[in-house]
């Protein structure tokens, strides 16, 4: 064999190929870096070309129209970068006319332009923007391009029509999502909270008829984000109908949050489930709806056998009562020196050592 | 003599065989990563990180700093350590015995004051002498305890500490603020997540501010920087592969988050090992799967945590036969998982190529460069051949470094200046010729000390950090 690779010249090809794959990989690290540094540059530039006189528009000295004469069409991927931490800082009126200014100028056309390109890039960018200046004018394109299979490009039309409050698009936005596997909680959770208040009737009606788990969990995280009671009752009824963990678990601090007292009954139950994360978020549940009959058992997970547990049952007796708390010095200068008077011990000495 | 030459003659064929199974090992991990690190970079792109605080949805930590005579920096780290970016986490420092001005300090610095809370051992470890609290720092606590090592001191914090996450630190490391905030959210998102690692990235030559590093850079040590491109290797490459398999046999001790009753039910680290952080992760494969074959040891490729790399071949070579060492010990203590197929890809593909390619690879390696050469000399092998193999061999080693630094570039681009990146690839293209192949040696050395039964932990000399501000990483010996 290796007569037959030092004839044939394998070796040797391998060689050259290994060069020329070299001598691209350093090519284009060269040309990220030199692109990006470019880009910096001129970003740079136009900061300190641009800076004063976006100020001064902001101080009303100019009106839109007059402002955007002043920028080349070549400016407006520079100029709409640099807007964007105008409108995630500012608030109030500040913000309005940054608004303005990207929706009643040319700049909405350019961002339009983009928004209906077939380059994923160029529809990601022009989705980004419109959302950014709640363009309300253009949710309706941006609604038909959440149908897509690309997953950054469903982000943020996603994110754009949460910024606009769209709240019409709440089914599509879960529709399309469920197309994409690695989709994670977090950002569909992170999407959610874009919207403002008003989006909880709509998750609600959304919820009841939602399939996923992992969608329903969302929903009630984002019910309970914005203290949203209606919810309650149709929430207590996946606490009955003993629904899958995470469900159980979004429940459960949403009526802590909520501090809603129909829940008593459902709370005594899943104190006593057979998840220990579950018992924990209960118990947490039971101290923020401060339900005295609840007491008692909060008291007696300090014996559950999961650790967490009784840790979450100790702190959670401290402050439920004085009675509770007594109960708690008791067993922490208790013998013999058990995990659960080691716990309470822990508990009481770092609440004494912070009130002194 | 006929016999022998035959012997060479085959064992040429072993090493390129070897060779050729290592190549596609590493292009397939090569290629798994990059579609890892860019899905991970496109997810945290939108995801708000803070948004836990919004949501509430984070699980509490405890963060255990183990420190041993630590004086010149433990000050400035626990201040630093207090000023992470998480809703509620615990702070537990463990004086493991110290015989400096450690507890001093932190009694000088901190108001503690000895509180009444006596532990349950729920893990064995050494006695705890004392349990201090601080009035002015809530998340407080400080164990003084019977010196017993760095595995000791772990489990006696786990036996006091509350929270169901536990996060270990090494005392000289450097953390991202947000750190807590990336480690703890695969714990959030999959409930059977066991342990999570992060990035470690060398800190020599960066700029640190506060027990923060402030401005990223290279050592003017050679070897510091060719410690760069390997660790960017290791994390941005080996990890992720391995990731990708459920197959993480390691978490740097330098920084790795566990959940707590998970380490309980393995009872905590093992005392007296010389690779603890590898030792405990396979472990914990080995008992937990059997339990919930869903469980998982997971990696986060982002940069969470700094730390220093020696910078002298003396402290270089302890360190890499120490690791050698671990890592033996780690697959010889738990050699049923080798080709068990209960345990999927990890008994049946990962744990095997420990063996064969950590374990005995720099036998290969160096045993390998040896018999070529004498295989020139009785001319088994044609010259033309040796030289242009060798050559495919070490641009193979360069082509794996530099698209290390690609992705590095493409990814996280903690390297800003175009200088450090041109002293990147240059260090991309030279660890190659040495470097590597006196790792190699000394990774083999570390394999027969091991074997002879040398098995000492050996000497680690740091140079620490410097407690003034806006220095260079790189001063006082410790």
């Amino acid at each position: 064999m290796i007569e037959f690779l030092s004839q044939t010249g394998i070796v040797i090809s391998v060689v050259f190929i290994l060069l020329t794959f070299i001598y691209l990989l350093l090519l284009f690290i060269f040309l990220i870096r030199i692109f990006e540094r470019i880009r910096l540059k001129k970003e740079k530039n136009f900061i300190r070309r641009w800076e004063r006189k976006i100020f001064e528009y902001i101080n009303e000295d100019y009106n839109p129209h007059e402002l955007i004469k002043l920028f080349p069409k070549s400016s407006y991927k520079y100029l709409l970068h640099h807007l964007r931490s105008y409108q995630l800082t500012l608030k109030g009126e500040d913000k309005e006319r940054i608004q303005k200014f990207v929706n009643e100028t040319p700049l909405y056309d350019y961002l339009i332009k983009n928004l209906k390109s077939l380059f994923i890039k160029k529809l990601i960018f022009g989705a980004y923007y419109l959302g950014l200046a709640e363009s309300e004018n253009a949710k309706f394109i941006i609604r038909k391009k959440l149908k897509t299979y690309n997953e950054l490009a469903y982000i943020t039309c996603a994110l754009g029509l949460a910024r606009i409050n769209d709240v019409d698009s709440i089914n599509s936005i879960f529709n399309e999502a469920s197309k994409f596997k690695y989709l994670s909680k977090d950002t569909l959770q992170s999407i959610l909270l874009e919207f403002n208040e008003s989006v909880c009737k709509y998750l609600l009606k959304r919820m009841e008829h939602e399939k996923s788990p992992m969608f329903k969990s969302v929903i009630i995280a984002v019910l309970r984000h914005f203290k949203f009671a209606p919810a309650a009752p149709n929430i207590l009824k996946y606490l009955f109908n003993r629904e899958s963990t995470p469900i159980v678990i979004e429940s459960l601090k949403y009526f802590g949050e909520v501090k809603y007292p129909e829940a008593v009954a459902a709370i005594r139950f899943y104190l006593m489930n057979s998840k220990p994360e579950v018992r924990a978020e209960a118990i947490k549940a039971a101290l923020k709806i401060g339900e005295p009959s609840l007491e008692e058992r909060v008291w007696s997970l300090i014996y559950n056998h999961d650790r967490n547990v009784k840790v979450t049952a100790a702190e959670s007796s401290y402050y439920f009562s004085n009675q509770s708390r007594e109960k708690l010095k008791s067993l922490a200068y208790s013998i013999p020196n058990t995990m659960e008077s080691s716990i309470a011990r822990m508990i009481i000495s770092q609440k004494i050592i912070h009130l002194n | 003599m006929e016999v022998l030459i035959k012997i060479i003659y085959y064992f040429n064929y072993v090493v390129l065989f070897y060779f050729l199974t290592i190549v596609t090992i590493y292009l397939l991990l090569n290629a798994i990563s990059f579609r890892n690190i860019f899905r991970y970079t496109r997810k945290v792109k939108f995801v708000e990180l803070k948004e836990i605080f919004r949501l509430h949805n984070f699980k509490p930590i405890t963060v255990i700093v183990p420190a041993h005579n630590e004086e010149k920096n433990i000050v400035q780290n626990v201040h630093s350590l207090l000023q992470l970016e998480y809703p509620d986490y615990q702070l537990i420092v463990v004086d493991d015995g110290s015989t400096d001005d450690t507890m001093k300090l932190l009694f000088d610095n901190f108001q503690i004051r000895q509180s009444s809370f006596s532990p349950y051992y729920e893990i064995k470890s050494k006695k705890i002498k004392a349990v201090y609290l601080s009035p002015a720092y809530p998340n407080l606590v400080i164990i003084s305890k019977e010196n017993g090592g760095k595995a000791d001191s772990i489990n006696a914090a786990i036996n006091i500490s509350k929270n169901p996450l536990i996060t270990i630190i090494d005392a000289d490391s450097l953390l991202e603020r947000d750190c807590l905030l990336k480690i703890a959210r695969p714990f959030m998102e999959n409930e059977n997540i066991i342990a999570v690692g992060g990035t470690v990235r060398i800190a020599n030559g960066c700029k640190v501010n506060q027990g923060y590093v402030e401005n990223v850079g290279l050592s003017k040590s050679w070897l510091a920087r060719f410690q760069v491109v390997e660790y960017l290797r290791a994390f941005l490459f080996g990890r992720n592969g391995f990731d990708f398999f459920n197959g993480i046999l390691i978490i740097s001790g330098a920084f790795s988050c566990f959940r707590r009753d998970a380490l309980v039910s393995v009872g905590g680290y093992k005392n007296g090992s010389i690779g603890e952080d590898m030792e405990i992760v396979v472990r914990l494969h080995k008992e937990l799967r059997k339990q919930n074959k869903k469980s998982k040891v997971t990696f986060i490729p982002d940069p969470v945590c700094w730390t220093e790399a020696p910078e002298t071949f003396k402290t270089l070579s302890s360190q890499r036969k120490r690791w050698q060492k671990g890592t033996i010990e780690s697959i010889r203590l738990h050699k049923s998982l080798f080709f068990n197929l209960r345990y999927g890809w990890l008994g049946g593909l990962i744990f095997p190529y420990y063996v064969f390619f950590e374990v005995l690879g720099p036998l290969v390696e160096i045993s390998g460069y040896v018999i070529f050469i004498i295989s020139l000399f009785l001319e088994i092998v044609p010259l033309n051949f040796a030289i242009v193999f060798f050559v495919a061999a070490f641009l193979y080693g360069v082509v794996l470094s530099t698209l290390a630094v690609c992705l590095e570039e493409l990814s996280f681009k903690k390297y800003v200046r175009p200088k450090e990146l041109l002293l990147l690839m240059a260090a991309a293209f030279l660890e190659n010729f040495g470097y590597r192949q006196l790792t190699a040696w000394w990774r083999l050395r570390g394999l027969l000390e091991y074997v002879i039964g040398k098995r000492s932990w050996g000497k680690m000399e740091k140079k620490g950090i410097q407690n003034h501000e806006q220095k260079e990483y790189s001063p006082a010996m410790r």
